[in-house]
């Protein structure tokens, strides 16, 4: 994994923890954000908060179909424009 | 069209029409669908208002759609229901995900007057569909096997097929379920068994059923779309239905309040008649006013699904919440003018005491209102941020009642409106505006400044499932901010006495604590005066107003 898809990885389990008021070490990069409780509309919440932060516009489906965090840092990694 | 539909089935307070209230009334009583009136609307061919004009129907505009319904809804909610709501529900799924043979095979079963469930309800999880257990799995020849129970579905016995929500994979999250079309034609007969009728308080001739399915195989090819799509087809093509169907409910409270204006006109009380009681003058000019917001906010809606396809995720739920609790406390406070008479079930008046049970169902059924709001919640920083105070101008044919418009694209919506909104910051006052217009649209406006500070302060745990009622308060109040924008600028653009429209929002401003939501005396007098000759002229009472049988 790239060096820029490690600083997103990162920056995902801050906001994913901030979602869940949890410290940012109880956040597996390789758990299933639903296991956490995060439901099918709060993907909604994280997309946007990914597009602001990167500057893209994402499908807001994203956190659907890459469901942890390592699968949606690599996604938003090979997204490029970046 | 719905000029045509209002002369098929007559004046429903005429005594010598066989489809009048007194027969609705009676259908009722019997616990039966109002079998007259089903042969009329097969008459008319009503479903081929569900299916757009490429499938052979005369589906053009979503606000059109709703225009002819209400002259259904208005005469009986369980003929809107059974005979009306049921398939369209089930045919926005088809038109959004289904492959063209599949579409077409709808259409056809539509415009041979059938009727097609829509199976998604599971009693122990409401709304929250992303848990339904209900399940279609692979059996060993490969061919889906469904198993599960569904329960509280329209039409499920006399359906002749059904769109069914399944769980398609035992993974979690979103995409783990889909939609089937199925005809009962091709399913083994023993591996599918009928619930009981629900007993119900309201909707009572419907047929309110259950079902449970037994490894029951089902053809190759009975997926909508790719599997494990369903949330997000139901997400996208329910934007359509839980916009209009609140908006067609309109129709039910058109009869409320006719019916409470011939009582209070014919009834003398104290040596006067009714009607001549100030406070029955005022709840009456303001129930009329309550109905307009509907009429506007729900035109509006419609209209954006054309206009505005990626906008619509918000608006759909918020229409459904603002326009299911005004029809429901409009008719309450009619309730209080009919005295007794709201609770008899027999003579003249005794539709009323039916609609209001059956007007029940728009608080729930299709979404609950709070699960409306929950929609809205983790989009409403976004929106704030991306959009509130500073959107673009939307196009002005959002604002035309009874405008062309371009054909629906299912393919636009979308899930989330990603911050997209252009119908709250059209609130904003201009210099255009009449003094007493522009002071109450800069309440709005001014609503809508606080709003965005709020929505930034929101903490993510309100956004969820577990939102505070604080939380659940800002995207209500929201919702009245779009409601008030829809009312000015449907004035803006038709121009006219403004009197509506300072009722309008005088209304919703008190919703926001902003005064008491009581008229001013000059108001009040025009509304009801407007009302009367409405009445008088037997007009409908919603924006359009146009003339009614009889």
């Amino acid at each position: 994994m790239s060096d820029s898809a490690d600083d997103l990885r990162g920056w995902l389990v801050q906001r994913v923890a901030s979602y869940l008021e949890k410290d940012p070490a109880e956040i597996s990069t390789s758990v299933s954000l639903t296991k956490y409780g995060l439901d099918s509309v709060y993907a909604f919440v994280m997309c946007g908060d990914i597009e602001d932060h990167l500057n893209v516009t994402l499908e807001p489906t994203v956190a659907w179909d890459y469901r942890t965090i390592d699968a949606l840092a690599e996604h938003l990694d090979t997204l490029g424009g970046r | 069209m719905s000029e045509m539909l209002e002369k098929l089935l007559g004046d429903p307070w005429d005594p010598a029409n066989p489809v009048n209230h007194a027969a609705v009334v009676a259908a009722d009583e019997r616990q039966e669908m109002f079998a007259e009136g089903e042969r009329l609307l097969d008459e008319y061919g009503l479903n081929a208002e569900f299916v757009p004009v490429a499938f052979g129907g005369r589906l053009t505009g979503v606000d059109r759609l709703v225009r002819v319904m209400r002259s259904v809804w208005r005469r009986d909610p369980a003929l809107g229901l059974g005979y009306g709501a049921s398939s369209f529900i089930a045919s926005v799924n088809v038109w959004a995900a289904g492959d063209d043979g599949q579409r077409r095979a709808f259409a056809d079963l539509m415009l041979a007057n059938r009727k097609i469930a829509s199976v998604y309800h599971e009693l122990a999880h409401g709304n929250d569909f992303a848990r339904a257990e209900f399940a279609a799995t692979p059996g060993p020849g490969g061919r889906l096997l469904l198993n599960g129970r569904k329960e509280v579905v329209t039409n499920l016995e006399r359906a002749d097929s059904m769109v069914i929500f399944t769980r398609t994979s035992d993974e979690e999250g979103s995409r783990s379920h889909s939609q089937l079309f199925v005809h009962k034609a091709d399913l083994p007969p023993d591996r599918m068994t009928y619930l009981p009728r629900f007993p119900s308080s309201g909707m009572r001739g419907v047929q309110l059923g259950g079902v449970v399915f037994d490894d029951c195989p089902i053809p190759d090819g009975s997926v909508l779309g790719t599997p494990g799509r369903g949330i997000e087809t139901a997400l996208c093509s329910f934007q359509l239905t839980r916009t209009a169907l609140p908006s067609m409910m309109v129709g039910v409270v058109d009869t409320g309040l006719r019916a409470t204006l011939r009582f209070a006109t014919a009834r003398a009380l104290y040596g006067r008649s009714v009607a001549a009681i100030p406070q029955v003058r005022s709840i009456l000019a303001e129930v009329y006013a309550d109905l307009l917001i509907c009429d506007a906010f729900g035109t509006v809606a419609a209209r954006a699904l054309h206009l505005l396809p990626r906008e619509t995720s918000v608006y759909a739920s918020l229409v459904k919440y603002v326009v299911s609790k005004q029809l429901i406390d409009a008719m309450d406070r009619l309730s209080l003018i009919l005295g007794a008479h709201f609770y008899i079930r027999e003579g003249v008046y005794a539709v009323f005491q039916k609609l209001l049970r059956d007007l029940g169902v728009i608080g729930f059924g299709h979404a609950a209102r709070v699960a409306c709001l929950a929609t809205v919640l983790p989009q409403i920083r976004q929106l704030a941020r991306r959009s509130w105070l500073t959107a673009d101008e939307p196009p002005a044919g959002l604002f035309q009642i009874g405008g062309e418009l371009p054909p629906l694209d299912f393919a636009a919506l979308t899930p989330s409106a990603a911050g997209r909104d252009s119908l709250s910051t059209a609130v904003l006052p201009d210099a255009a505006l009449p003094g007493e217009v522009a002071v109450l649209a800069g309440l709005f406006a001014d609503e809508l400044g606080l709003l965005k500070q709020d929505a930034a302060e929101l903490r993510p745990r309100d956004l969820g499932v577990d939102a505070s009622p604080e939380a659940l308060r800002v995207a209500a109040r929201y919702a009245t901010v779009l409601a008030a924008s829809s009312c000015l600028n449907v004035w803006r653009a038709g121009g006219g006495d403004p009197a509506w429209v300072v009722a309008a929002l005088t209304r919703l401003a008190g919703q926001l604590g902003r005064g008491s939501g009581r008229l001013p005396e000059a108001i009040s007098r025009r509304l009801f005066d407007e009302l009367l000759d409405r009445h008088g002229e037997n007009r409908g009472f919603d924006l359009a107003g146009l003339p009614l049988p009889g």
